[in-house]
């Protein structure tokens, strides 16, 4: 069976956030996009614009000195809609976060992600290890 | 030709319809008998709900931050054996309050194919947090924030 192209891209994505390749990851998305961060933590939040996405996602990596991690869970796609399941690990202040973090992204015509957000499975722990 | 559909979303279509039409007998026999449903930024209903009896629960006190009702409609749902995600237009209403949110609605099931495990984000946090924190008491005498644990 064909893997839909929406599926490719994702995985695209992550071995960009691997790579911690910043203007790689910034490609995927729409200059105007709208995202959302579930949460109580410095980092939670609605916000706008791709510039400040891509800051968003340098944040989670030094914040925890480059362990933040995504290893994909699954990936799941229709031609509207993207989402992925990742494992998300990482070490800070003493602390470890080990979570299962849920993205979806609206997918505008051209394949550009347009929305996009994510939520953890244990939010109370997600808030904690950022706090 | 539209590509058929997963089991998986189809049965997370059937979930969020039973949810909506309060048919609780299908919404059960989709759920696994531990489903987890995991609720946070809506502080009148915030807290992890663990099986029939928590979901139970969630239910009165989802009713009960919603006196006057509210709408659901699924855009569109993407699912594997494992997971699923539903992308929703959700709005609440109670008196002259409404609040209208776009949800990610993320979903675990079983190899059964029954949904174990449910979370969810909105795309206006703080609106939501507004509207579900302005209950100050529920008809059924619950009080902010005292979701279960």
């Amino acid at each position: 069976m064909t893997e839909h192209a929406g599926v490719a891209r994702a995985r695209h994505f992550l071995e960009a956030f691997s790579q911690g390749d910043e203007q790689a990851m910034g490609d995927f998305f729409t200059d105007d996009l709208a995202w959302h961060v579930a949460g109580s933590h410095p980092l939670s939040g609605d916000y706008r614009g791709k510039e400040e996405l891509v800051a968003y996602f340098c944040q989670l990596r030094e914040r925890t000195d480059g362990t933040f991690a995504l290893e994909a869970e699954s990936v799941l796609a229709t031609d509207y809609h993207t989402a992925m399941f990742t494992r998300a690990t990482g070490q800070r202040e003493g602390r470890t976060l080990d979570v299962i973090l849920a993205h979806a992204f609206t997918v505008r015509s051209d394949g550009q992600w347009r929305e996009y957000w994510v939520c953890a499975d244990d939010q109370d722990a997600e808030d904690s290890f950022w706090s | 030709m539209e590509p058929e559909e997963h089991p998986n979303a189809t049965a997370v279509r059937r979930f969020i319809d039973a949810w909506f039409d309060g048919d609780f007998a299908t919404w059960t026999a989709l759920a696994a008998d531990d489903i987890v449903i995991h609720m946070r930024g809506k502080p009148a209903i915030d807290g992890s709900y663990h099986g029939e009896a928590g979901v139970m629960l969630f239910f009165e006190r989802f009713a009960a931050a919603l006196v006057d009702g509210f709408e659901m409609e699924v855009e569109d749902v993407v699912a594997d054996d494992r997971y699923a995600m539903a992308i929703m237009r959700s709005e609440y209403r109670r008196g002259d309050d409404s609040v209208v949110l776009r949800n990610a609605c993320a979903y675990k099931l079983d190899a059964g194919g029954r949904i174990c495990e449910a979370w969810n984000v909105s795309d206006s946090q703080g609106p939501e947090r507004e509207f579900f924190t302005l209950v100050d008491a529920h008809p059924s005498g619950l009080g902010i924030g005292q979701g279960p644990q």
